[in-house]
This record gives structure tokens, sequence and C-alpha cells, in this order.
């Protein structure tokens, strides 16, 4: 029977040479085309799981599969973003958001195409022969997540993206990536601080606890999609945000 | 470079070279000494063909020198980024070599290979290779971690992430080990030729000062110096164009502006 | 054929030798030869370019190219390693060398009086060694004048201790004479004179040779395996050489004329013009000694080379030296002469170049 999960996590335990226990017997599965949020404070390990999912850290204990194969090294059906753009300085946006493809040895003529229409929905469409230093720190993910996007895959990984933008931006660039969600259907495991956040995008969230990881709480929000700046008002939503705010002080 | 940043150093240049004419001029000093700029002007004029005959087998093997250095440089870089044992064995070696002084070791060098172009060459080698090699280690291991996490993610391997990630990312150092090798190829060859050249600007300053010919010998250090000034400046030229995405290691414009 | 050393340069292959070498050149074409100068192609060198430009060597079936050199000490190594066939350079250096292993011979003498001493403005009034004292005094660093000081102290009974040394390199010592920021220096009369007169200044000299310590200066040499397994070679390029020196004693201005057409750098000005002249001048007058007169160019007399052996040993450390009859040969020598007519016209022309002990 196919697995019919697109991450399992099971019994994963990280323990690093000196003896740091980062993460302890974490275990959680995601749906595919689900939109998962790990909610945590900064440094509780969330950063570490997502590392281990996307192939790039091994896990000292227990197992990470996608789609009921087990991870050992980076894959081509998964698309990841960083905290920082991690953008190449020296190369175009629509250069950056051909790397996947050149790492992987495709023919590049093949994707640009694929590549305009991505920057053109994530409204950078005039921006293609720009350098990175020519673009806002928002304009810089978003070609972060076109790059993430460019090779198809069927997961994304995101760590903390917004968390280095201002407050407006940070707002703006979470619709952006519901729209682009919506559009697309991918299956995301999502890493942030932000309760608000992970509430605003989230079908479904974790709250982690610091040293060592592990679950506190999870919980699913019952919000209706499309996904609008004005729900953040409603008393549904806040009380969402209490429900994880009460946990994660509760267990820090 | 605007017409206007080239205006001060022009003018600069100006006043002191009237500062040194009239200060021989008022002390009387001899030309055998210090020669006036004038006459190291027409000295320059005048013997432009043998001046020119002797810089161009001095600029070959600068460039050449050079050449030899940035690649071999480069490569030893690349070598002792990637191989721990290359960097335990060879490094200390090579920090060693660069401490004892060229003009000790140029003797001999002729000893082994001759008066001619070889130990030129080698001696040059010798000098600019040190700075390439430590600035190219330093620009391949120095690159953000961030981006080769990011090429890793993807799916880069080895090869891909040193030609596409490292490389590029080192080649601000690369270019500011240039800089500093081309001076020391041009220091290395002239050197080299006092002691071991039968032509060449330094055999010529040689020549000139043998004979107490101050004027050639200045004019001869005038020329080698406009054309070092000029190979500094190609080098800078190319780091421009190939450096198109942040600001290059030229001092800035503008100052307190 | 087999001939010990001693025997062949003794010279009783010398008949042999000299009809051989005053053949034309032979069907092959000539052949090439690399030649050092010790120095720089100062003045007292014109002889080799003039051998060069008026064919003397071509004549003989030889492509002799020229090269500076950079120091007696320095021939010696390129010349004894083979990297040219023929150099010129100072006799004790040499015999030290070969004392230390390197296989070289004097084929010829160029200059049998030393031009080695201590050298001062005239303004300055020091005339006779004990004037030395207290005064300060630039030599070269590792130059032949300074390793023979100590023979000169011996001989002139100084004392040494109130003598204040300097050390600079070669190239600092003559400008910093006329600076006057020593009182004197050791040099070497052909190098110093020159440029000092062009610049219209006059100097004292004080040539060890003149105090005792008398030393051959310069002589061609070559390895003694081109004297044993080429002698026609060593003959025909001697033979060149001789006729160039003899031309330069007989024509001194146009020697100088070709100098300077074929050493472009020294061209320009009418003083590079002097020091060239001068230059010229003074390595004729050390030239001028009563056995090559009467022996012919070339000759080197026994009795000095055998007293430049033993100064080497006794002041530059020199050890396992070769008889004085292996270091030499007198075969190739004397084949060009002048007659005493004109003899006394060369040295007439050179009159104010011998050096004069003050």
């Amino acid at each position: 029977m196919p697995d019919p999960h697109a991450v399992g996590v099971t019994g994963a335990g990280k323990t690093y040479g000196g003896g740091v226990e980062a993460i302890r017997d974490v275990t959680f599965h995601v749906a595919p085309g689900e939109f998962l949020t790990l909610l945590g404070p900064s440094g509780c390990g969330k950063s570490t799981l997502l590392m281990m999912i996307a192939g790039l850290l091994s896990p000292s204990r227990g197992e990470v599969t996608i789609d009921g194969a087990r991870v050992e090294a980076p894959r081509p059906d998964v698309g990841i973003v960083f905290q920082s753009p991690t953008l190449l300085p020296w190369r175009t946006v629509l250069g950056n958001v051909l790397i996947p493809i050149e790492m992987l040895r495709r023919p590049r003529r093949e994707w640009e195409g694929r590549a305009r229409e991505l920057l053109t929905m994530a409204k950078l469409g005039d921006f293609e022969d720009k350098l990175p230093h020519e673009l806002s720190g928002g304009m810089k993910q978003r070609v972060a997540i076109c790059r993430a996007l460019i090779h198809d895959p069927k997961l994304l990984l995101m760590d903390e993206p917004f968390s280095a933008l201002d407050a407006l931006t940070r707002d703006q660039m979470g619709q952006e990536l519901l729209r682009i969600w919506e559009r697309y259907r991918k299956t995301v495991v999502f890493v942030t601080h932000s309760i608000r956040e992970a509430v605003f995008l989230s079908d479904r969230v974790l709250v982690m606890n610091a040293r060592p990881a592990t679950i506190a709480l999870e919980t699913a929000i019952k919000l209706p999609r499309p996904r609008t700046i004005e729900m953040q008002e409603s008393g549904e939503f806040n009380r969402h945000v209490g429900v994880l705010r009460h946990a994660i002080e509760a267990y820090a | 470079m605007s017409a206007r940043s080239l205006g001060w150093p022009i003018a600069v240049g100006i006043a002191f070279f009237a500062l040194w004419e009239s200060i021989v001029v008022a002390l009387g000093v001899k030309p055998v000494v210090l020669p006036p700029p004038t006459l190291i002007g027409r000295v320059l004029w005048t013997r432009a063909p043998l001046i020119v005959e002797h810089l161009w087998p001095t600029f070959y093997e600068i460039v050449l020198g050079f050449l030899l250095s940035v690649v071999g440089g480069m490569l030893v870089a690349v070598v002792i980024t990637y191989s721990t044992i290359a960097r335990k064995g060879f490094y200390p070696l090579i920090v060693v070599s660069q401490i004892i002084p060229k003009v000790a070791v140029a003797p001999l060098l002729v000893v082994w290979f001759g008066l001619g172009g070889p130990s030129r060459l080698l001696l040059a080698f010798l000098i600019a290779f040190f700075p390439m090699v430590i600035n190219t280690a330093t620009g391949l291991t120095g690159v953000d971690d961030d981006l080769v996490r990011m090429a890793r993610a993807y799916m880069g391997n080895r090869w891909q992430i040193f030609a596409k990630i490292r490389l590029p990312a080192a080649l601000p150092l690369v270019f500011g080990g240039m800089k500093i090798s081309i001076t020391l190829a041009v220091i290395g060859v002239v050197v080299a030729e006092f002691v071991a050249a039968q032509r060449g600007i330094g055999y010529l300053i040689v020549m000139a000062n043998g004979l107490l010919d101050t004027p050639l010998m200045m004019a001869a250090i005038v020329a080698l110096s406009a054309m070092g000034l000029a190979l500094y400046g190609a080098i800078a030229l190319i780091e421009r164009a190939v450096i198109y995405w942040q600001p290059t290691s030229e001092p800035a414009r503008g100052g307190f502006a | 054929m087999t001939i010990s050393r001693r025997t062949f340069l003794s010279g009783s292959a010398a008949a042999a030798i000299a009809a051989g070498g005053a053949r034309a050149a032979g069907a092959q074409g000539a052949t090439k030869v690399k030649f050092t100068l010790p120095w720089i192609p100062h003045g007292g060198y014109s002889h080799v370019f003039v051998a060069k430009k008026l064919g003397y060597w071509e004549k003989r079936g030889l492509d002799v190219s020229i090269d500076r050199g950079f120091g007696s000490g320095e021939v010696c190594k390129t010349l004894g390693l083979g990297q040219y066939e023929f150099g010129s350079l100072d006799l004790g250096v040499m015999i030290n060398c070969v004392g230390k292993g390197l296989d070289l011979v004097a084929t010829g003498g160029l200059s049998p009086r030393s031009p080695v001493g201590i050298f001062s403005l005239a303004k300055k009034n020091i005339r006779a060694p004990k004037d030395l004292e207290g005064k300060k005094v630039a030599f070269a660093t590792g130059s032949g004048d300074f390793q023979l000081w100590p023979a000169f102290v011996k001989a002139t009974g100084i004392d040494d201790a109130k003598v204040q040394k300097v050390f600079m390199g070669p190239e600092a010592l003559i400008k910093s004479l006329i600076e006057e920021q020593v009182d004197a220096e050791g040099n070497f009369y052909g190098s110093i004179a020159p440029s000092v007169w062009a610049q219209g200044l006059d100097l004292n000299l004080m040539l060890y040779e003149d105090y005792g310590v008398r030393m051959f200066s310069l002589v061609f040499a070559t390895r003694s395996k081109i004297v044993k397994e080429q002698p026609d070679l060593c003959g025909r390029f001697m033979d060149g050489v001789m006729e160039g020196l003899a031309y330069t004693y007989l024509h001194p201005n146009e020697s100088v004329d070709i100098h300077l057409a074929m050493v472009k750098e020294f061209q320009g000005s009418s003083t590079n013009r002097d020091v060239v002249k001068h230059g010229q001048g003074v390595m004729t007058a050390m030239g001028l000694v009563p056995d090559v007169e009467k022996n012919g160019l070339g000759f080197m007399d026994p009795e000095v080379v055998k007293r430049t052996r033993e100064t080497v040993i006794a002041y530059m450390g020199a050890k396992d030296v070769p008889a004085a009859d292996q270091l030499y040969t007198n075969a190739f020598a004397g084949r060009i002469k002048l007659t005493p007519a004109q003899w006394s016209g060369v040295r007439e022309g050179v009159k104010r170049y011998v050096p004069v002990k003050a």
C-alpha cells in the first residue's frame, strides 16, 4: 500500500558531537497538499528538523521519510527556502531561479519559460535581468521562492523565510505565498516563531518547545480558505493565537 | 574615472615636478646626482628607441611570469583547499619559501638554470605566486556557508559547488591577489635583470648607472614605472568588467561627501 | 692524444697550435662561441668589440657573442660550468675558484698591472697610506680590493684599527666618493678613474702593487678541457682578441667609436664618450709592461703568476690550489707583436693614464 503521507517523521532525534541533544523523539506526519507549520521560539531545533527533511542533516535516531522512502540526501522533488535569500550575487534574477535546473543537469533552455512564468506570477516579470543587489529584501525572497518551485517539487520546505523582513512586507509576503500555494498546491512544511503568521498561513500547527525539541502541542487551524488579512481581526483567529501562545508559555 | 577625478593627480604631479625642477636649479645640484625633470624628459624623448627596445623583453617576461604565477598559484590554492594532506604538508613549505629573500637566491638560480630567461621567470614566479595562493585559498574557503548549503540543498555536487559557487565568490579576492602579483612580478623580473640579464630595462638601468649616466638611468626608471602602472591599470580594468556585481577593491570615491 | 696538463701547458705543443691557429676558416661555416666580460662593457673592453666589428674572429671562422658579466666570481662559475666558452676575469679570483674545484685555465693576459687600490679625490690630499688613518674608507662587500686589504695593511704598516671602514654595494661606490660621503674607497682603477675624470674631478691613487702587493689582473680564460681538446679553437679565439687589442692600442679614437656603435646604451652624451675613452686608455696603460713589449701581446710573466697564486693562498683563504704552471698557458700568447716604435707611440698616447705613485 503506498504511503499516504507526503512526509513522515518517526521518533526522530538529533544529538550533536558535544553531547548536546537538540531533538528528542519527534513524531509527526504531513498529508499531501497540506500546509503544516512548526512553531516555536528561536533556536528550539525546528530548523534542524527541517534540515533533516531536506536531507542536509541525518537524524541520530529515528527515521525521516518522503513518500515512504527514507531521506538520505537532498532530493529533486524538494524545494527549500532559507531565512536569507542566498541568491548568487553575480547572477541575474532569471539565472538564480534556474539554479536547481543547472544542478540537476537539465537543459536550461527548456525551463526558461517556466522560470519566467514563476517570476511573472511573483510580480517580478520585469526584473529578470536585474542583479540581486538591485532588489529589496522582499523581492529577493520572492526570487528565492521562485527558485524553490522551478523544478516542480512536490514538497516545499521553508525555514523562517520572512523573519528578516519588516512587518508590512512580511504580511504581504504571507499573502503572496498563499496565492502561489493555492495555485500549485504543494505540500508545505513551514517554520516560524511568529504565532500570528502560523495561524494565518497553516492548515495545522505543531508547537515545539526548546532543547531538547519535542512536540508540545498539535492543533488544526479551522479557518476558511482563501485566507484574507481581515481574518486576522476575527475572534476565531485570535482564539487560535491564544491557544498557541498558552502552549508556548506553558512549555517554555 | 571621470575627467574631474583625473585632474587632481595631474595637478599634484605638475606641482611636484615644478618644485623638483626649481630646487635642482636653485641649489645647483649636479645631474649625476639628481637631474632636473626637464632633462629626464629630454632623455626619454631622444633615447626613446633604446628605452623601448629594452622595455619590450622585460614586459614580455613580466607578463609571462605573472601568468605562470596566477595559474600556478590558483592551482596550488585549489589543491590545498580540497586536500587536508596537501594543506598540512605543503603550506608551511610555501610560507618558508616566501621568507627567503629572492635576491639572495637569484645567484643560485643562475648557477642551476643559467643566465637566461628561465632563471628570471623562475624568480618572478617565486615572488609573485604566494599572494595568488593566499588570496585564492582565502576566497575559496571564505565563501558564505549559506550559499554552499543552498547549492547542496539543490543537489549540487562537489565540482558544481566549486565552479558555480566557490570560484565566482572568490573572484574579488583573486583579483586583489592579481594586483599584488603583477606588482611583484615587475619587481622580480627587474631585480633578476640586475643580476642575470643581457637586455631589459633592469639591464639598461645597471648600464646607465655604471657610466654614471643618471639622466638615462632615471628615464629608464620612469619608463619602467609607467609600464608597471599600465599593467596594474589593465588588471583593474579587467577586474571591473569581470566583477560587475559589487564595488571592487579600488579606493572609494567621495570620501566624506 | 693524451698529454698531461702540465706538459701541455708548458707550451711544448705550441708549434702545432701556432700552425693551426693561423689557418683561415674551414669549410663548415662559423663556429659559435660564447664569451663573457667580467662586468658591464665599459671602455676597458673596447678590444673585444673591435675584434667583433672588424671581423678578426669572423675571418677565423668564429661567430662570437659578447655578454656582460656580473663580477669575476660569477664569471668563474658560468665559465667553469660551460655556459661560456671563453671569459675575461681577474686572475686572482680565478685561482681562488680553481682551488674550489672549478676547471679554469688562463689563456692570455690582458692587464698585467693590477688596478686594485685605494682612491680618493685629489682635494682630500691623501697621498700616502698613512694618510688613511682617521679617515672613512668605503669598500664594496666581497670585492677583491677588500680581500687584499690585509695584504696592503701588512705591506704598508698602517694601523688598521684607525681606518674607519664602511661597506656598500658596488654601484654606490663611485657616487659616494664624488659626493664626498666617504674620504676614500677601495676600487679598480679602470672602473673609478674614467667616471671621476669625466665629471671634471681629479684622483689620488694608491695601487696595491706599488706597495708590494703584486697581482696579475685581468686575463682571458677557458676550461682546461677546451684547451686540451680544442686547441685550434683557443688559438683562433685568442688571435682574434689580441688582434683587436693591438688595434685598440694603435687606433684609440677609432676604437672608442666602434665601442660606442656596438654598445648603444653608452651613446647619448660627450660625458659618456669621455668615460669610454678614459676607460680604454686606462686598460691600455695597465698593459704596458716590459715583458709584454718583448714577448708579444697576451704574454703572462711566470713570476707574476706565481706571486699572484701565493697572494691568493695567503689572503683569500684558498686551499688545494694546483701549482702555478697548471693555472695558465702562454701557448696562445705572443703571436701578435708591436714594433718598438709602435710601443713608443702607444706609451705616449696613454701617458696621462699611467698611474703614478703619489
